[in-house]
């Protein structure tokens, strides 16, 4: 059996991540610029079941690979796996989804079997059989349009670029074969001991309906006091963050929003100094109204948000806080 | 003794448009904005010279694939605490892909006996993460991605890591050495140079390790198109001075029922 394209979906202690379904979206879009097979590879621990159930739900076929250390996603294994998996299909593309151990994984896979590697993907083209893949750079100022030169080529698409595929069916006109591979293979150089949590802080960010980012911006971190009064002004709000300013300790790591962080969706995101780098925006970019307070009209968040607000955030904020003091104050609900 | 390799490349001082070479499809070396370390690179150096300073005997070697220009950031490696700096001199302002980029640091560090391989987790301006696992994968030796904690057993030749995923988690590593690191940024606080450091990476050489027409790998993929992202799609600009500005989205914020 050969198949085109393989989506590599991501397992944690035997249950499939919804990322999968993204992929399912992706793929189903991708096909049909003239490809033919596709199977969802489903790695993990005890999955074979669940994987199962979505080839049927999905009408699309099924490679689970079975190996007790890839229930936590051992990326040694996950390496070999996929590689097994490969020279057995021959695949000319293979996607994974842009997380910490996919991207990392894919690029080993690409060099180790001298396939091209094009990471991050947010769309294709196909430019009449000249296929394309869509990347953003340089904290998403600029955008550029990358081809394999290989005849393989490995892919991992950033998360929320692909709607969730909808469960039709027929979603993918296929039948679903499933295949299950119990793939012996035990760690040689790489050991995974355990996932632990992050502790968040109090708060909650993912219920909060308004969230108010700091982001490198604000300058230094004498400014997030005023940036927890703007929080103050709204019911049921909370401070967020972009990735530096928790690596510079001006706030603690459970209140950072992005692809490493917490995925929010909140009714309100205000971001403020923010530049929308696609880590961050993988976060929140489902938030209802964006609004982007930032000194640069090139910044990439500006062509995500809904109200844009070109001004040095700082005196911007105190000023707001003032007028809300003056005109709203009472008004409020608080 | 042990030897870590750092590898490092230079990025543009953030804050303005790159700017867009269409000849060459890629951008220009802007000369006003000047160049300086990538970040999750000043991260992985910190974390070498750490290692050394516990561990005394270390040494510490910088690497930069990049044009003459690179010396700079390979100079300020010096003065942060790296015993060597090398360059593998790639031509001026072109573009080399990360697998080019993986094959370079590769065949450099195969034959030189290194425990441990930092590289930053991605660049800031290509972000895309992959230099250093396919390094690791050339070399043939384990690596962990977004690392964000290290303890090194000498002894028992391994490397115990914790990692950064998705959601707040984090996975816990232990890695036999050899072994390569990408680095994520929070997991020190890297130091400004000392005085010391400052004077003896004055007079010190930068190696270049190729010659004159080294042949790099080949090119894997191709940019074959580089542009701006669509402007301003959906977006309302909120215009006026800066106090209407601001009583304009209390308004809309109102309007809402946020206020
Ligand atoms: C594996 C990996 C995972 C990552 N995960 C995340 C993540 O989960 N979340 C995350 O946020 N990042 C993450 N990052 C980092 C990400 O790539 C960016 O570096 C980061 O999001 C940038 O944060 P920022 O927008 O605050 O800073 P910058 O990109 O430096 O932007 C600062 C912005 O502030 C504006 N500004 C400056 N001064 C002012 C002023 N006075 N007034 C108004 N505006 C001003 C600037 O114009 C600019 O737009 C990750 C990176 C990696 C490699």
């Amino acid at each position: 059996m050969i198949y085109d394209i393989l989506l590599i979906a991501e397992t944690f202690n035997g249950r499939i991540l919804q990322s999968a379904y993204e992929l399912l979206e992706f793929g189903r879009q991708f096909i049909s610029t003239g490809f033919h097979r596709m199977a969802l590879v489903v790695p993990g621990s005890g999955i074979s079941p669940e994987a199962e159930s979505i080839g049927k739900n999905y009408g699309i076929d099924i490679i689970a690979v079975e190996n007790k250390y890839l229930g936590l996603m051992n990326p040694e294994v996950l390496q070999k796996a996929v590689k097994e998996v490969i020279n057995r299909f021959e695949p000319l593309f293979i996607c994974f989804i842009h997380s910490v151990t996919g991207s990392a994984v894919a690029s080993a896979l690409a060099a180790e079997t001298g396939a091209s590697c094009i990471t991050g993907i947010e769309s294709f083209t196909d430019n009449g059989g000249m296929l394309s893949f869509r990347r953003n750079i340089f904290g998403g100022r600029v955008t550029v349009e990358v081809s394999s030169l290989e005849k393989r080529c490995v892919l991992t698409m950033l998360p929320g670029s692909y709607a969730q595929c909808e469960e039709t069916g027929k979603c993918i006109p296929d039948s679903a074969a499933v295949t299950v591979i119990k793939f012996d293979y035990e760690p040689s150089g790489l050991f995974l001991n355990d996932i632990i949590s992050e502790e968040a802080g109090s708060f909650k960010l993912d219920e909060a309906e308004v969230i108010i980012s700091a982001g490198r911006g604000i300058g230094n971190i004498e400014h997030i006091g005023l940036i927890e009064r703007i929080s103050g002004i709204f019911m049921k709000s909370a401070v967020g963050a972009s990735r530096p300013v928790c690596d510079m300790g001006w706030l603690p790591y459970g209140r950072q929003v992005g692809i490493t962080g917490k995925t929010v969706s909140p009714k309100l995101y205000v971001a403020c100094g923010i530049s929308g780098s696609p880590q961050h925006v993988a976060g929140m970019k489902n938030s209802g109204i964006i609004v982007a307070i930032n000194t640069d009209p090139g910044a990439a968040i500006v062509s995500l948000a809904h109200y844009i607000i070109i001004e040095d955030l700082v005196p911007f904020l105190i000023l707001l806080e003032e007028k809300y003091n003056e005109s709203y104050r009472d008004t409020s609900f608080q | 003794m042990i030897k870590i390799l750092v590898c490092v490349k230079e990025v543009v001082c953030s804050g303005t448009q790159p700017e867009i070479d269409f000849d060459n499809t890629w951008v220009r070396p802007s000369g006003g904005h000047g160049f300086r370390m990538n970040m999750y690179d000043e991260y992985a150096l910190e974390e070498a010279v750490k290692i050394k300073e516990e561990n005394p005997g270390t040494v510490v070697d910088i690497l930069s694939a990049g044009p003459e220009r690179a010396g700079a950031i390979l100079k300020k490696g010096l003065e942060k605490g790296a015993d060597s700096a090398f360059r593998f001199h790639v031509e001026n302002g072109g573009y080399i892909t990360p697998f080019q980029k993986a094959s370079i640091l590769s065949s450099f560090a195969a034959p030189r006996g290194y425990s441990l391989i930092f590289t930053g987790v991605m660049s800031e301006d290509l972000m895309n993460g992959q230099v250093g696992p396919m390094t690791a994968a050339l070399l043939n030796i384990p690596f962990a991605a977004s690392v964000v904690r290290e303890a090194l057993d000498i002894r028992g030749a391994c490397i115990d890591v914790e990692s950064e995923i998705e959601g707040g988690m984090r996975a816990l590593y232990r890695l036999k050495l050899p072994a390569l690191l990408a680095i994520q940024s929070g997991i020190n606080m890297p130091r400004y140079p000392s005085l010391s450091n400052k004077l003896r990476a004055k007079y010190q050489k930068i190696e270049i390790v190729n010659d004159e027409g080294t042949s790099i790998a080949a090119a894997r993929e191709r940019i074959h198109s580089i542009c701006y992202p669509e402007k301003i799609s959906r977006g309302i600009v909120i215009e006026g001075t800066r106090s209407e500005k601001a009583e304009k989205l209390l308004q809309i914020l109102h309007e809402k029922s946020f206020l």
